[in-house]
């Protein structure tokens, strides 16, 4: 049962259509790595791949993650496929979870394939020393981003605009903010994970990559709280989904 | 004996098109009547304007709070400072993302939503040619956009001309007022139609939506790098080459700031600036893009809303299951 | 179903329903928005009851998996995994339904003949009729082997010799023991099928049972009888005097006696007797009030 929920829900967020847009959007992160040095005169090949990954890559992974993460009950009820599903003898939270699973799968996968791409483009290779931080972060952040949206989905309607509102306002200035309020973002524990280096000629950019404070967030605590976030998003998610009614709307425009 | 039924295209309507005359019409105010009636709607339209709010209040602690012994011939020297339409630039700019969001809201299932409920097979049967559905639809997310962008620029505007008339408001720039209702058509007529186009690609308004927000935030993105990209090359070598210049333009925002700097024919300044100094003296002024060609601008305006509202007009037709 | 109420904010979708439903085919009949497909929802748990309970066997359905086990929905809305195959629907919703996947192949095999779609299974649903999507719904709803199933306007869009083929498809589960509740509103259909109803009108339920023990029960409009006699004139003489005849009158347009009576079966019985004592010569014979459009329409007005 969970299997054929867990392929169902892979072979649909796999379909080329829809990954096809994030294969774009990595080859602009390998196409910005690459510009880099047009931009910011003498920067280093780890500057270049830095930068370009807080940038974009990371903004990759929150974006993926809201709109995969969103999908996993929005779609069915949208689609009004939600029937099918609630009306099996299978417990609601099995679905929910298993179908995350999935999801941050393919969110783990477009984030780490950004990042690959950053690596190509900045190194003109795949590997490079900050590579595997970030991939762990990548996880990390695709399970954290992914237990938040999948609670904000459940909650609201309209759950997109807050997610990308979060996603784009909140993780972009809260890790900009003085003082210890950068704690209250995902993104600054993800910078903790991949640790990557500040440098002066960097500095002008921080801002744009949410890295005006000294992130002071190790990786092991970082690992941490986003492992307790997460299991706590989704425990409540699962416990929201098993307890509210979810029925198709109709609403034609 | 033939059937009574000689055309089975009955169903997409070509015979003579009676009253009502204003068929589109109908169709933007069933759009408009289903977007009055979501909150969401209320707030942001009213946040949108809020920069204008902050000037308001900002320029009363100026009037009232600097002392006069810092007056230039008796009038406030930050007042004196001001570049006026840059104020409206700049709120403007700031109200983009609030306008993003607005047009997510009414535009990306404006299409979709009708594709996933077959509603376009019952628009396009009624006595409603395409063309009345795609201009109604386009209608429904312009005019909620526009009248949001319009009406806190001519609250202020009016609040400038009665208060700050003797700090050149009115004389500096006589052809202001109507180069800001210009400026006010620009989010309604770009949010509109790239709307349209993305909404008629999909069956679901939350993937249109998903679409056009990556759409708007990953250039939006590449757009801030090219800003500090600017300034680190001013800081460095001097002018900054025209590619990042043009590329700093080249999103969802860039483009919509680029041409209102063009209809108001500034530079545009940075936030503060009156409270801060003098352009060449603020730290910030170095981040401030210069306007671009106007004209390669207006063509690429025009070119991404041609091509989505083309799109969209290929995408329309009614569809039913294989029966 | 005890006490049974749904609100939506301020507007009630259901008014206090209490009811059981056994074995056998029953049909939900009701104007739109009577509440119908609320009801369904109810009972396949979908939403919660405001007041009130719904039990399945003993168990709350709300998402309760253990019921599900017992219970095939057939929905109403038209949607699907559209890229799917029919075949790869039904399969990956009995793989729900905690098949392995040979066994769900093989009862999706069995469903699909069931509902005569084995042939255009492999093709993509996008493609499909109308009345191939009702009959792939049909057969998602019966691939576990429920012994409930709710069908939510089945009959919608399917052809009148598709709509035979479902209503004896529907007719055989019954006979098989399994509880069948059919929605509809169309009502010539549902005589078809059954004469046990559970008819709601504004969220209350009105009626409850055997169409004719309904009709019966309606005495507030006495049953219509139409004759068709060669003597109409001496026939309505001696009809006239017999203990339940209300009224009668001769409908020169129709060419036959109108008459209402009460008490059907004691009047029938003695026409039948005075029909063979006084040799009257009948034509043709009817009630057109007994159905249920009559029924459904008398409960309605009152």
């Amino acid at each position: 049962m969970v299997g054929a929920i867990f392929s169902q829900a892979l072979r649909e967020y796999f379909r080329f259509r829809r990954i096809f847009p994030w294969l774009l959007l990595g080859g602009l992160c390998y196409g910005l790595a690459l510009f880099w040095p047009h931009l910011i005169k003498g920067a280093t090949h780890q500057e270049q791949y830095s930068s370009v990954s807080s940038i974009l890559a990371f903004r990759i992974l929150a974006l993926s993650s809201a709109i995969f993460t969103t999908a996993i009950v929005s779609q069915e009820v949208e689609g009004r496929t939600i029937v099918y599903l609630l009306t099996r003898p299978v417990p609601r939270w099995i679905l929910l979870v298993t179908r995350f699973a999935a999801s941050v799968i393919v969110v783990s996968f477009l984030g780490s394939l950004a990042m690959v791409l950053t690596s190509v483009g900045a190194f003109g290779k795949v590997g490079n020393p900050l590579l595997l931080n970030d991939v762990k972060a990548v996880v990390f952040g695709a399970l954290a981003y992914g237990g938040l949206f999948l609670l904000v989905s459940l909650l609201v309607n309209r759950a997109m605009i807050y997610c990308l509102l979060f996603a784009f306002g909140w993780e972009t200035s809260i890790p900009n903010l003085p003082g210890d309020l950068y704690h209250l973002s995902i993104y600054s524990y993800l910078q903790g994970i991949a640790q990557h280096p500040v440098t002066e000629t960097s500095r002008a950019l921080n801002a744009v990559a949410g890295g005006s404070n000294a992130n002071s967030i190790s990786a092991l605590s970082a690992y941490l709280c986003l492992a307790v976030f997460t299991v706590a998003t989704v425990l409540l998610s699962a416990w929201w989904f098993t307890h509210f009614e979810y029925v198709p709307r109709e609403d034609a425009e | 004996m033939p059937s009574p039924i000689a055309d089975l295209s009955y169903r997409n309507y070509d015979g003579p098109l009676e009253p009502p005359v204003f068929r589109w019409w109908a169709i933007a105010r069933a759009s408009m009547q289903l977007t009055l009636k979501k909150r969401g709607f209320w707030a942001w339209a009213v946040g949108s304007g809020y920069w204008y709010f902050f000037l308001v209040i900002g320029f009363y602690f100026v009037d009232n709070f600097v002392p006069p012994s810092m007056d230039i011939n008796g009038k406030n020297p930050i007042f004196q400072q001001l570049i006026w339409k840059d104020q409206f630039l700049n709120a403007f700019s700031i109200s983009q993302l609030l306008l993003f969001i607005l047009a997510l809201m009414l535009g990306a299932g404006s299409i979709a939503n009708d594709n996933r409920a077959k509603a376009l097979l019952v628009y396009l049967s009624k006595p409603c040619s395409k063309l009345d559905y795609v201009i109604g639809k386009w209608f429904g997310i312009f005019l909620p956009i526009t009248v949001a962008t319009l009406i806190p620029t001519v609250f202020f505007y009016i609040y400038c001309a009665m208060t700050y008339r003797s700090y050149g408001f009115l004389s500096d720039d006589p052809t202001l007022g109507l180069r800001l209702l210009a400026m006010c058509f620009i989010p309604g007529i770009f949010h509109a139609s790239v709307a349209l186009g993305v909404s008629s690609l999909f069956d679901q308004g939350r993937l249109a939506g998903a679409t056009y927000a990556g759409m708007y935030f990953i250039p939006l993105f590449v757009t801030k790098v090219m800003q500090f990209a600017h300034m680190g090359t001013l800081d460095q070598t001097g002018p900054t080459p025209k590619t990042i210049d043009f590329l700093f333009y080249c999103s969802m925002d860039g483009l919509q700031i680029a041409l209102a700097k063009n209809i108001l024919h500034t530079r545009g300044s940075p936030l503060f600036l009156s409270l801060s100094g003098p352009t060449s003296r603020n730290p910030m002024s170095n981040a401030i893009v210069p306007e671009p060609n106007g004209l390669i601008f207006t063509g690429i305006f025009l070119l991404v809303c041609g091509a989505c509202l083309a799109l969209a007009w290929s995408r329309v037709r009614a569809v039913e299951v294989v029966g | 179903m005890t006490n049974l109420s749904r609100w939506y904010g301020q507007v009630i979708g259901l008014n206090d329903v209490s009811c059981e439903i056994g074995p056998g085919l029953t049909a939900l009949l009701g104007m739109n928005g009577a509440g119908k497909s609320t009801l369904m929802r109810l009972i396949t748990g979908q939403l919660r009851p405001t007041t009130g309970s719904v039990e399945i066997y003993g168990m709350q359905p709300f998402a309760n998996p253990e019921v599900y086990r017992h219970l095939g929905y057939c929905p109403e809305i038209d949607d699907f995994y559209e890229r799917y195959t029919g075949r790869k629907f039904i399969q990956y919703l009995a793989r729900l339904s905690g098949m392995s996947k040979s066994e769900a192949s093989d009862r999706t095999q069995h469903v699909l003949e069931f509902v005569g779609m084995a042939d255009r299974a492999d093709r993509k649903i996008a493609g499909y009729s109308k009345g191939m999507r009702q009959r792939i719904k049909l057969a998602q709803a019966m691939v576990h082997d429920p012994d409930i199933i709710l069908l939510d306007e089945p009959l919608n869009g399917l052809d009148p010799v598709g709509r035979r083929e479902f209503m004896n498809v529907l007719a055989g589960l019954a006979e098989n023991g399994k509880t069948i509740l059919v929605s509809s509103h169309i009502l010539f259909e549902v005589e078809q099928m059954t004469r046990s109803l559970l008819l709601l009108h504004r969220g209350r339920l009105l009626a409850n049972g055997d169409l004719g023990v309904i009709r019966s029960l309606i005495d507030k409009h006495p049953h219509q009888v139409r004759l068709e006699v060669d003597d109409p004139r001496r026939a309505a003489e001696l009809l006239v005097g017999l203990p339940n005849v209300e009224s009668l009158r001769y409908d020169y347009g129709d060419r036959a006696l109108k008459m209402e009576v009460r008490n059907p079966d004691s009047f029938y019985d003695s026409l039948s007797q005075l029909i063979i004592e006084k040799k009257i010569r009948v034509h043709g014979f009817s009630s057109p009030d007994n159905n249920l459009e009559s029924v459904f329409r008398y409960l309605v007005e009152s």
